[in-house]
């Protein structure tokens, strides 16, 4: 290696795919120059775009927002300026403030959010020690419940266990792949690598998913049901197979339980009477639980596509049925892969930044567990479940006991004023909220409400373990020193911790791992050096010894997790999403995800080669037809309008998209879908129903005029995020290509995309300072 | 025979990491340092979806290359193993681009001097690469570049292929 560069072995930041990278790093400037695949268990040496082009976002090229450098206060209290203050005086700040709020309304008032992203599994062991061991709360969860928490109550409901049970390697093994709800082209390319291998290997796939996906274009049989029918389709599917003879008996009887009630509650889901409201064929439900029922290698795999629904937890069990009753599960190339979307929220889970659970998901509510912790910790702990952060909205706003609101909430790595369903009612719950605390490696929405804010070091700049989709615990380097004043995560809420009078304090992440690992039976093996020497470990790994290498799939030999090990049979009867489509609003919205995007675009949105490609205000697909009743073509502004909000984006006619349906994707600022999703949630899970619900597009007759607004709000928002915006990089957000664009109108687009160019250039604002407070005017631009 | 670079729609995920492959090979590293607004992206592929297909478009290298016949300058000719293009000849003339029954010739945008040129896969033999990006970097290894030798297997292939199949037409399957 050239002198002045070396190399280092990591895992990619983005997905849960947990793909190895090799980083070429620059020492003299202290920059990554290059990354190449490396040769991982889940990427063989393979990367998508992310993976490839995706870390020049730690030099601070600010496109979307800037890294956050070192740490401010609002000192003026909220609405005042934040201001750069010492290490000392924000941790001191931060802990005299809490101490305060507990003391008056006890810790049950805070709220904490861990991150399911950069700083690692170590930094998500601390972030729940600190709110149950410092602050005495089990209020703390992350991201996994607008996303996977469906998968996770669902399964362990099911079969014990909430993670994948099969590997993502084994995927292309596979005799039948079944589908449903989830495009890993989009989430996890490097999963969709398996899923087309298997195909090429033989295998049949069964794709369920209301939009024609990479995945239902080559599958032999695509269910194009109607969005939000899962639980019927799924119902139809068991009844079909007990109908018809194609349970493997053997296996229901020595494996599971309730078979009786449920094959008699299946009574009213014959295919014939559910057709009409799946919006498919019989017939072809038929064919699609015969094909499912015909092999013992029938993998499932699933995304949001069935999570973020209302009924997300009962279609999670219902899928788990459809292996039950077919005996898939418990050997290899079989099961259910509920695949997890970013890095680490796998990770985050299993550190028990979860409002139930301790790390290795042992229940804050079982007396043993809990006696275990106090003495490891020192301290009382709470005995009852804390409160899922998608609830943090109606503590704060429709609480009116002030004992029981939220009054602090402390936020790691997350962006609920992007992510999180009905942005309006966010903004105003972090407006209301007394104290607000972020720790991230970026600007972003929610610092904009924020009392403290506290720079993190990223991804690159510290030492981790992630945990892959797949249950595997891999090693993450630093490769280049932090920016500014930035601390590692577990450094900063250690001092915290420590200010609070709850000493708190590590040399390593080594000195953590261990830790955490003495106390999770599941985790004990998986030690640094195991790792080390076989680049990643999968749990449940319970012995130190090299003698135990992990575990590639669960429930071996149909001996689930459950208390008497075997799995359930749990029907639950379908119902329709909360808001259907009306003469009002005669468009159902789905949000999805850009492929070279990754979750709220801080870090992607910062990165040269993946905002080239696609960047503001992205796209709503919809099907041509919609498009002609409505006069737009591709590549037009147009505003979405729901219930709750508004927003303005770019129309994409699209075969892809059946008529009367619409997609999104989340990354967008300018064009945030969030600001019109829906806060309805799965009563289990907790999780919003992101999935569905019922929208109006606008046509807008003056074009050039929209192109102007809509660079000028992205010139806004930037300069919010601090970003001097000069004539040299305003960022002109018009699309030049229709590349990407299914079945564009090529011509159309260019000429528009031309045009907007040069008038939103031309009408180029100057940077305007905004209370965020003003947010919902601008936003009805 | 010339190289090309072909895709298979029955392995690409449209993810288009083969698109910015491309422009990262083309512009070289310094394009991760430049200032973000003075990097071109210019892809020399490119990933079409239709309503059933997904499929990149790109230069096959054709052997009676319209592109380099209706060329007036001889901007565009026949390599070694490929069409060929040489910026100085160029004079922006599109009828390479009209020419190209694939789409797969495209105008550069405007440089320095505002000069417009045509703009086409070299299959990465400028750059630093040396043999396509496009092909070492796709995640689904659904392009493949077609060397002599390549091709020759591809043949080989399905000759066998097919005469097996006319054994099993005969009935003499493994024999």
């Amino acid at each position: 290696m050239e002198q002045g560069y070396k190399t280092v072995r990591t895992v990619c930041p983005y997905c849960g795919a947990g793909c190895h990278i090799a980083l070429t790093v620059d020492t003299v400037h202290n920059r990554i120059v290059k990354a190449t695949g490396a040769n991982g268990r889940t990427n063989e040496g393979r990367l998508c775009l992310k993976g490839y082009y995706g870390w020049d976002y730690l030099t601070d090229p600010q496109l979307l927002t800037k890294r956050l450098r070192y740490p401010m206060i609002r000192k003026g209290g909220k609405g005042s300026p934040l201001e750069r203050v010492s290490w000392e005086e924000a941790i001191q700040y931060t802990a005299e403030r809490l101490q305060a709020i507990i003391k008056e309304y006890g810790p049950d008032a805070v709220m904490g959010a861990g991150s399911a992203r950069g700083p690692g599994n170590e930094a998500g062991y601390i972030t729940q020690k600190f709110m149950r061991a410092c602050i005495g709360t089990n209020n703390v969860d992350h991201c996994a419940r607008i996303c996977h928490a469906a998968s996770v109550t669902g399964l362990r409901a099911s079969i014990g266990e909430g993670a994948m049970s099969v590997s993502v390697p084994e995927i292309e093994d596979a005799e039948v792949i079944f589908n449903i709800g989830y495009n890993a082209a989009t989430s996890h390319p490097i999963v969709a690598r398996r899923v087309v291998k298997a195909k090429a290997k033989g295998a049949k796939i069964i794709c369920v998913d209301p939009q024609i996906t990479e995945t239902a274009r080559i599958a032999d049989i695509h269910l194009q049901i109607k969005g939000g029918t899962n639980l019927a389709l799924l119902n139809a599917m068991a009844y079909t197979m007990i109908e018809e003879g194609l349970v493997d008996e053997a296996f229901v009887k020595a494996h599971t339980e309730g078979f009786e009630d449920y094959a008699k509650a299946l009574g009213g889901y014959a295919p014939e009477a559910m057709a009409s409201i799946i919006g498919v064929p019989a017939e072809m439900i038929r064919r699609a639980a015969r094909l499912f029922a015909s092999s013992k290698h029938t993998v499932t795999l699933w995304g949001m596509g069935i999570t973020q629904f209302a009924q997300g937890v009962d279609s999670v069990i219902a899928c788990s049925n459809l292996s039950l009753l077919t005996g898939n599960y418990g050997h290899r190339a079989t099961g259910v892969g509920p695949v997890r979307g970013q890095n680490n929220v796998q990770g985050t889970c299993d550190m028990g930044v979860l409002p139930d659970v301790y790390p290795g998901y042992q229940r804050v509510d079982d007396p043993k567990a809990r006696a275990k912790f106090e003495k490891a910790w020192g301290v009382t702990l709470p005995a009852t479940p804390g409160l899922p952060l998608t609830l943090v909205p109606e503590k704060i706003l429709r609480e009116t006991d002030p004992k029981k609101q939220i009054h602090a909430y402390y936020i790691v790595g997350e962006d609920p004023a992007q992510s999180d369903p009905d942005l309006t009612e966010i903004r105003e719950a972090l407006s209301a909220c007394d104290f607000v605390v972020i720790q991230d490696i970026f600007m972003n929405k929610t610092a904009e409400f924020a009392d403290v804010v506290l720079p993190a070091t990223a991804w690159g700049e510290h030492d981790a373990v992630y945990s892959s989709c797949d249950r595997g615990f891999q090693r993450v380097r630093k490769a280049i020193e932090p920016v500014g004043e930035a601390w590692p995560d577990w450094k900063i809420q250690c001092a915290v911790a420590t200010a609070m009078g709850y000493p708190m304090s590590y040399t390593s992440t080594q000195e953590i791992w261990d830790e955490m690992r003495s106390l999770s039976p599941k985790f004990y093996g998986a030690t640094y050096e195991k790792m080390e020497a076989l680049g990643g470990v999968q749990w449940p790994c319970v012995d130190p010894s090299m003698e135990d290498r992990g575990t590639e799939y669960l429930h071996e030999g149909g001996t689930f997790a459950t208390e008497n090990g075997k799995g359930r049979l749990l029907f639950a009867p379908y119902k329709p999403v909360h808001e259907e489509v009306d003469s009002e609003y005669p468009l159902s919205l789905c949000t999805v995800r850009e492929v070279g995007h990754y979750s709220v675009r801080t870090m992607t949105g910062n990165c040269r080669m993946l905002s080239k490609l696609e960047d503001e205000p992205g796209w709503i697909a919809m099907n041509p037809a919609d498009c002609k009743r409505l006069g737009i073509t591709t590549g037009d502004l147009v505003y979405v309008h729901s219930r709750r909000g508004k927003t303005i984006t770019r129309c994409l006619a699209t075969e892809r998209a059946k008529e009367g349906a619409t997609y999104m994707t989340y990354q967008w600022w300018v064009g945030a879908c969030n600001e019109l999703t829906i806060g309805m949630l799965d009563p289990k899970s907790r999780t919003p129903e992101y999935k569905y619900c019922a929208v109006r597009v606008e046509a807008i007759a003056d074009q050039a005029a929209a192109e102007a607004k809509v660079s000028e709000y992205y010139e806004r928002l930037r300069t919010r995020m601090g970003i001097t915006v000069n004539d040299k990089n305003a960022k002109a957000t018009a699309k030049t290509d229709t590349a990407g664009a299914a079945n564009g109108t090529m011509a159309t687009a260019h000429a528009k995309a031309a045009m907007a160019t040069t008038q939103a250039k031309a009408a180029m604002a100057t940077a305007v300072t905004m209370n965020p407070a003003k947010e919902r005017e601008v936003r009805s631009l | 025979m010339n190289y090309f670079v072909k895709g298979n729609p029955m392995l690409c995920i449209g993810c288009r990491t083969c698109m910015v492959a491309c422009v990262v090979a083309h512009e070289g590293p310094s394009i991760f340092t430049m200032h973000p607004d003075d990097a071109d992206f210019q892809p020399r592929i490119k990933v079409v979806k239709t309503k059933t297909m997904t499929k990149t478009v790109q230069c096959h290298q054709c052997e009676n290359a319209p592109c380099a016949a209706v060329c007036p300058t001889g901007a565009l000719y026949k390599e070694a193993h490929h069409i060929a293009f040489e910026n100085e000849q160029c004079i922006g003339c599109k009828q390479c681009m009209m020419a190209c029954p694939f789409g797969a010739i495209t105008m550069a945008a405007p440089d320095e001097k505002g000069r417009r040129v045509a703009h086409k896969c070299d299959l990465c033999t400028s750059t630093a690469e040396g043999a396509p990006a496009c092909v070492s970097h796709c995640p689904t290894e659904a392009l493949t570049f077609y060397t002599e030798d390549v091709q020759q297997q591809s043949l080989t292939d399905k000759q066998v292929r097919s005469v097996r199949a006319a054994s099993r037409v005969a009935g003499k399957e493994g024999v």
